[in-house]
C-alpha cells in the first residue's frame, strides 16, 4: 500500500482531468506531480483519440474513407479531439466532427462532410427543411469512388448539388 | 466437459458480443454457454436521449434461447466523485424488462469527471472515501434491479494511485460489505504487474475468492512500454494459467469471458474467434 492518494476524490479526479486535457494546473500534489511528468499520461490522451477515431470512422463512413484515401485521418481526428467537451457518444461526436469539416476550405471535404450531416440527419428524421449543399465535384460519382475504394479526388469537377430531404426515396438527390 | 460450454467445476465459457454481427453470433454461440452484452454498443439515440436500438434489442432477444446472458457497462463511471452516468441506468431498465439476464456487470473505476469524457477508464485511489462512494452506490443498483452485480478491477494506466487498501483489499471490502460479486479480470492484473509492480500471489493470497462470479480473458498491445487492455487479440498461456487458478479455487465462480472488442473482430476474423474459444475449451476443461 503506497498511501500516494492525499486529494479528495473529487479534488484527485479534477486535477488528472485537467492533466488530461491539457489544461493550465497548479501542481502541488505529489501524485498529480508524478502523473504530469509521466508518460503514462501521453499514452492515456492517445487512447482517448483512439476511442474517438473508433467512433468518428464508424459513425461518418464517408468522410473518414475521404480522409483515409488521402492518409489525413489520423492527423485530422487528432486535431478535432484537442477541442474541450466532447461526447462519449459517438454519435454526438461524429456529428460535431462533420460540423467541423463542412467548415474547411477544402472544397471536396466541405461538401460531402455537409452532405453526410445532411443524411445522417435525415435518416433519423431529424434533419427538419430539406438542405441543399453545393458540390465542386460530383457527388455521385465520389460517393460510388469511395464505396469502390478509388480515389474520390479524381472525380469529374464541375458546379453540382445534392438536395438532401425526408421527403425523398433515397433522401438525397444529386443534380 | 459435457458440451462445448462447459468447463470443469461447473464453470461455463462466455464470450463478449457487441451487436450487429449474426455471422460471429453464429459462429460462436455453439462454442459457449453464457454471452455477454454491452449496453454501450447497442443504443441510440432518440429525441436526443440514448436508448437501446429496438433491432438490437429484438436481436438480443433471440440469443437467450440458446445462452444465458449476462451485461457488461462500460458507460456508468461508478467511481466519478460527482455522480454516475444516469443514463446508463436507463439502458439497463429497458434491457432488463426486455431479456433474462443472469447477472449484470461493470467496471471499479470512472470515465467523467463533472460530466467531461476523459476518453478512457481511469483507476480510483484505493481510499476510504472511494470505498464508500463506491459501495454506496453498489447498494443503490442492487436495491433498483434485483439482478446479482459485479465489480470488475481495472487495468490503470497512469501510476498506481494508491490509497489506504491494498488492491485485493479495496476488492475485498466493497464486495464484502455489498455483497455484491466480482468480475476478475485476469489480463487486467498482468497488466498492472507489468506496468505497477502488482504482485500477483500477494494479490491471489489476500483477495477473497468466493467472492469472484466471472473472469474475463483477453489480451491487448504492449504501447510506449506500457501494457493496454484493448481487448483485441487471443489469449496468451499466462492469463490462461491465471483463469485455471481461479476456477481452481474459487467456488462461486460461474464463467470465463473471452473479451475482445467489436472493433477487434475484422483484425481478428471470425475463424481465429471460433479457435480462440474452443482453445480456451480445451485449455480450461481438464
Amino acid at each position: 500500500m503506497t498511501g500516494m492518494a492525499t486529494l479528495s476524490l473529487g479534488a484527485h479526479q479534477q486535477a488528472l482531468r485537467a492533466l488530461i486535457q491539457g489544461d493550465r494546473l497548479d501542481v502541488r500534489d505529489p501524485y498529480v506531480a508524478m502523473v504530469a511528468g509521466s508518460d503514462n499520461l501521453v499514452v492515456v490522451r492517445e487512447i482517448g483519440v483512439w476511442w474517438k477515431s473508433f467512433g468518428i470512422e464508424r459513425w461518418c463512413t464517408f468522410t473518414s474513407a475521404l480522409l483515409r484515401q488521402r492518409g489525413t485521418f489520423d492527423a485530422t481526428v487528432e486535431e478535432f479531439c484537442a477541442q474541450p467537451g466532447l461526447s462519449s457518444f459517438f454519435e454526438m461526436t461524429g456529428n460535431r466532427f462533420l460540423e467541423h469539416l463542412a467548415a474547411t476550405a477544402d472544397p471536396l471535404l466541405r461538401s460531402l462532410a455537409a452532405f453526410e450531416l445532411s443524411l445522417l440527419r435525415a435518416a433519423k428524421s431529424e434533419l427538419g427543411a430539406d438542405v441543399t449543399i453545393a458540390w465542386e465535384y460530383q457527388p455521385d460519382e465520389v460517393l460510388r469512388r469511395l464505396l469502390d475504394g478509388e480515389p474520390a479526388d479524381d472525380a469529374q469537377r464541375g458546379a453540382f448539388s445534392t438536395t438532401v430531404s425526408e421527403q425523398l426515396p433515397r433522401l438525397y438527390q444529386s443534380s | 466437459m459435457t458440451r462445448s460450454g462447459r468447463l470443469r467445476r461447473g464453470v461455463s465459457l462466455a464470450v463478449t458480443y457487441g451487436g450487429g454481427d449474426a455471422v460471429l453470433l453464429e459462429r460462436v454461440l455453439p462454442l459457449v454457454d453464457v454471452v455477454e452484452l454491452s449496453p454501450d454498443t447497442m443504443l441510440v439515440f432518440v429525441d436526443g436521449e440514448p436508448r437501446i436500438e429496438p433491432a438490437s434489442l429484438a436481436h438480443v432477444r433471440s440469443i437467450g434461447d440458446d445462452a444465458r446472458v449476462v451485461v457488461h457497462g462500460i458507460s456508468l463511471s461508478i467511481g466519478s466523485a460527482e455522480g454516475w452516468q444516469g443514463w446508463y441506468l436507463r439502458l439497463l431498465h429497458e434491457l432488463f424488462a426486455e431479456v433474462d439476464v443472469s447477472w449484470h456487470s461493470e467496471h471499479l473505476g470512472y470515465t467523467h469527471v463533472d460530466g467531461d469524457d476523459l476518453g478512457t477508464m481511469l483507476a480510483l485511489p484505493r481510499t476510504d472515501e472511494a470505498l464508500d462512494l463506491v459501495a454506496g452506490r453498489v447498494n443503490e443498483l442492487q436495491r433498483t434491479f434485483h439482478v446479482p452485480f459485479l465489480l470488475e478491477n481495472v487495468a490503470g494506466v497512469l501510476p498506481d494511485p494508491g490509497g489506504t487498501h491494498s488492491m485485493a483489499g479495496f476488492l475485498n471490502e466493497i464486495a464484502g460489505s455489498t455483497g455484491c460479486g466480482l468480475l476478475l479480470d485476469v489480463h487486467n492484473l498482468e497488466c498492472d504487474a507489468f506496468n505497477h509492480g502488482l504482485d500477483l500471489d500477494a494479490f491471489f493470497a489476500e483477495l477473497d475468492l468466493s467472492l469472484v462470479r466471472e473472469v474475463h480473458v483477453a489480451c491487448g498491445i504492449e504501447h510506449r512500454g506500457l501494457r493496454l487492455d484493448v481487448h483485441s487479440r487471443v489469449t496468451q498461456p499466462s492469463t490462461t494459467a491465471l483463469a485455471n487458478r481461479v476456477i481452481d479455487e474459487a467456488d462461486n465462480l460461474e464463467a470465463v469471458t473471452y473479451e475482445f472488442l467489436p472493433q477487434a473482430v475484422a483484425a481478428l476474423g471470425y475463424e481465429a474467434i471460433a479457435n480462440e474459444l474452443a482453445g480456451l475449451a480445451e485449455a480450461l476443461a481438464a
